[in-house]
């Protein structure tokens, strides 16, 4: 608790640094205002994008600007905005406070803390709108970043500087595949930007504290705008988070940033353009929407050697209806991204979580992006899948197909299986390196399905704990050379005798 | 103000047209006239805004009670009353003000203060603003003692605000941020 003298001290400071004397600035008059939308008279020099601020303190973006008036979006309340009140230039394009200090924080779009913790300690502010890295100021993306989910790691891979959608029905685990993705960038020196764009204040609340209890809010900013919020402050959420990112990739940290969800986003910066009066267009959506997702997607980057090799990795999340990916929105962000993890509720509900459907989603960085053990295992298991999706019609028939078919169809299952993993549970490459490489070369066929589950987990623990070596080698050679693979397999082997 | 382009488009024609007949003082001063009449007596002002009462009636009764001021306000006035647009009367006004001003490259100037100003203190405040901008002022001014003291000065689209209010106004703000 703190208490009243150190109040009346702050109070104090704050008065003693006050500067006094007369203030210059530039007036509009406020003449119609409205659905959070306020147009001003005057403000005749006020800049596209330039922060106003209204008598309550409330402040708004310039988003029109026409012959006699200007049109603004109040980023606020807007019940205390009165015609006839004066408006206030600021001179400041929107901009949002960055930098380490902003690690471990929930903040709003503008950059305001809202979790409690006091006020932010930096100095350094940035636009919210910026150009992408040119072409010379990026390299290839060829470093994995590791999602620490098996189905994706080895099929779907995902690289550092890289923009992979994920998309799927509400409900089917979408956010649930970030947070993972977050949790296990805990001692990679990776930082990461979660952006809530209109969710529940209780959802972004109990993901805060999932993130701390496993470590992982301390390398994380959370950037949140509620459903409840104008829609201004939604449309500039993703902006501002990254931003926010932006600066550490400059300073050649890598950076992963969420953008949860562009559905909702699309949907509030339809709001604000047609209360701007903006022309509609398909599904009523302003005719630059698929810019506005375009530029905000292209500030995704693998920076060159030459600016500090930072990296910005983006993952924006769009939900579907009824998993119609040919809607509108969808259809742009697929295009826009590097490759696409789909997530079906079908699957969902079958039980194979998360619901990926490895069939569909792809990644256009592939290999590249994968450590050389893990492209090693990944190759026969996209083999052994894509037969299995093949033959899977025949499942029924079982008894009466030949020995070889039936062999594939067993394996396909164990491989299923073996993709299946629970929620929060991230695991380390190289662990998934041998568990798949089990899989995949048959040492599982023999195990009841409903038990890979447990074989999985055993296999785990007792390779942590008797055959460190072989984990310790793959993680630091990022391969799985001949004398690793033999120990592999003799472990493997030793194993299941004992399962 | 929803009006202003169309009020704009009807003073600058006014305007051409008395600027060719170099009376842009005297058909600003008509107008002004015409206006304060109607701002005077609410009969006035009543019959020529309706929109029921004939137009030749109306143009007729106008044109014989305003028959001394200047041609170009004359038949400015007229045209109005013609093409239904009597309501705009005053905004043309506003804006023939405007175009005038921006002829003479002067700006307006208005004073608000918590207590009245002797004719040197404005004096010396608006000598001294003239001579930091480098324009001549149309000056006005008025009393507002919930100002505290100080003064705010309004000029086009700047304010300078120099009053204990908004010294007050700033604090309270900066104290309830964070």
């Amino acid at each position: 608790m703190i208490n009243a003298d150190e109040i009346a001290g702050i109070i104090k400071q704050r008065i003693a640094t006050f500067k006094t004397g007369a203030d210059e600035s530039e007036v509009g008059t406020v003449i119609e205002v409205g659905d959070n939308i306020a147009r001003i008279y005057g403000l005749e020099a006020a800049q596209a994008s330039e922060l106003v601020q209204f008598p309550n303190g409330v402040e708004g973006v310039v988003l029109n600007l026409e012959e006699d008036n200007v049109g603004v979006a109040i980023m606020g309340p807007d019940t205390d905005i009165k015609e006839g009140d004066q408006v206030r230039r600021t001179g400041r394009i929107v901009s949002v406070p960055v930098g380490e200090a902003l690690l471990g924080r929930v903040v709003n779009p503008l950059g305001i803390p809202v979790d409690g913790k006091g006020p932010i300690a930096t100095k350094r502010y940035r636009t919210i709108e910026n150009r992408a890295p040119g072409v010379v100021e990026r390299q290839g993306v060829k470093q994995p970043l590791q999602t620490g989910i098996r189905a994706i790691d080895a099929l779907i891979p995902i690289g550092k500087g890289q923009r992979e959608l994920i998309i799927g029905d509400r409900g089917t685990g979408k956010t649930a595949i970030a947070i993972d993705t977050i949790i296990n960038q805990k001692g990679k020196n990776v930082f990461c930007i979660y952006v809530a764009i209109g969710q529940k204040n209780s959802t972004v609340s109990a993901l805060a504290q999932t993130l701390e209890q496993n470590g992982a809010l301390a390398y994380t900013t959370i950037v949140t705008v509620s459903s409840a919020e104008p829609a201004a402050l939604k449309w500039i959420a993703p902006f501002a988070g990254c931003a926010m990112g932006e600066e550490l990739m400059y300073a050649g940290k890598d950076v992963l940033i969420v953008y949860d969800n562009l559905t909702q986003h699309a949907q509030a910066y339809r709001e604000v353009s047609l209360l701007l009066r903006r022309p509609p267009g398909r599904e009523a959506y302003p005719g630059d929407i698929f810019f506005l997702h375009s530029r905000l997607l292209e500030r995704a980057a693998k920076l060159s050697d030459e600016l500090g090799g930072g990296s910005l990795t983006a993952l924006p999340v769009i939900e579907t209806q009824a998993g119609d990916v040919s809607a509108y929105i969808p259809t742009n962000l697929i295009s826009i991204t590097d490759g696409q993890i789909y997530l079906q509720s079908s699957l969902f509900f079958q039980g194979v979580r998360p619901a990926v459907d490895v069939g569909i989603s792809v990644s256009r960085v592939g290999g590249s992006a994968q450590i050389k053990a893990m492209r090693t295992v990944a190759g026969p298991l996209k083999l052994d899948l894509a037969q299995f999706r093949e033959l899977a019609a025949f499942a029924k028939l079982a008894s009466d197909l030949d020995k070889n078919t039936q062999q594939q169809l067993t394996r396909g299952e164990k491989i299923t299986e073996v993709l299946k993993q629970p929620q929060f549970h991230p695991q380390p490459v190289e662990e998934q390196v041998a568990v798949i490489y089990a899989a995949t070369r048959g040492y599982l066929d023999a195990i009841p399905t409903n038990k890979i589950a447990e074989w999985e987990n055993s296999f785990v623990a007792a390779l942590r704990e008797k055959y460190g070596a072989i984990l310790d080698a793959i993680r630091t050679t990022s391969q799985l050379g001949d004398d690793n693979t033999k120990a592999l397999v003799a472990a493997i082997e030793e194993f299941n005798k004992s399962f | 103000m929803p009006n202003e382009k169309l009020a704009r488009r009807y003073a600058t024609a006014i305007f051409q047209l008395a600027a060719e007949g170099d009376a842009i003082a005297a058909v600003g001063h008509d107008l002004h006239t015409f206006v304060a009449a109607l701002d005077a007596d609410t009969a006035v002002d009543r019959f020529f805004r309706s929109p029921v009462i004939d137009r030749g009636e109306k143009a007729a009764v106008i044109g014989d009670a305003f028959d001394k001021l200047h041609p170009v306000a004359l038949h400015a006035i007229l045209l109005l009353i013609r093409k239904r647009r009597e309501t705009l009367a005053p905004e043309i006004v506003e804006q023939f003000d405007v175009l005038e001003r921006q002829a003479r490259g002067a700006q307006t100037l208005h004073i608000t203060t918590a207590r009245p100003l002797s004719t040197t203190e404005l004096d010396a405040l608006v000598a001294k603003l003239a001579a930091g901008y480098k324009t001549p002022f149309d000056v006005t001014q008025n009393v507002d003692p919930d100002l505290i003291g100080g003064v705010r000065i309004t000029m086009g689209d700047k304010r300078i605000d120099g009053t204990i209010a908004g010294r007050l106004d700033d604090l309270a703000r900066m104290l309830s941020t964070n």
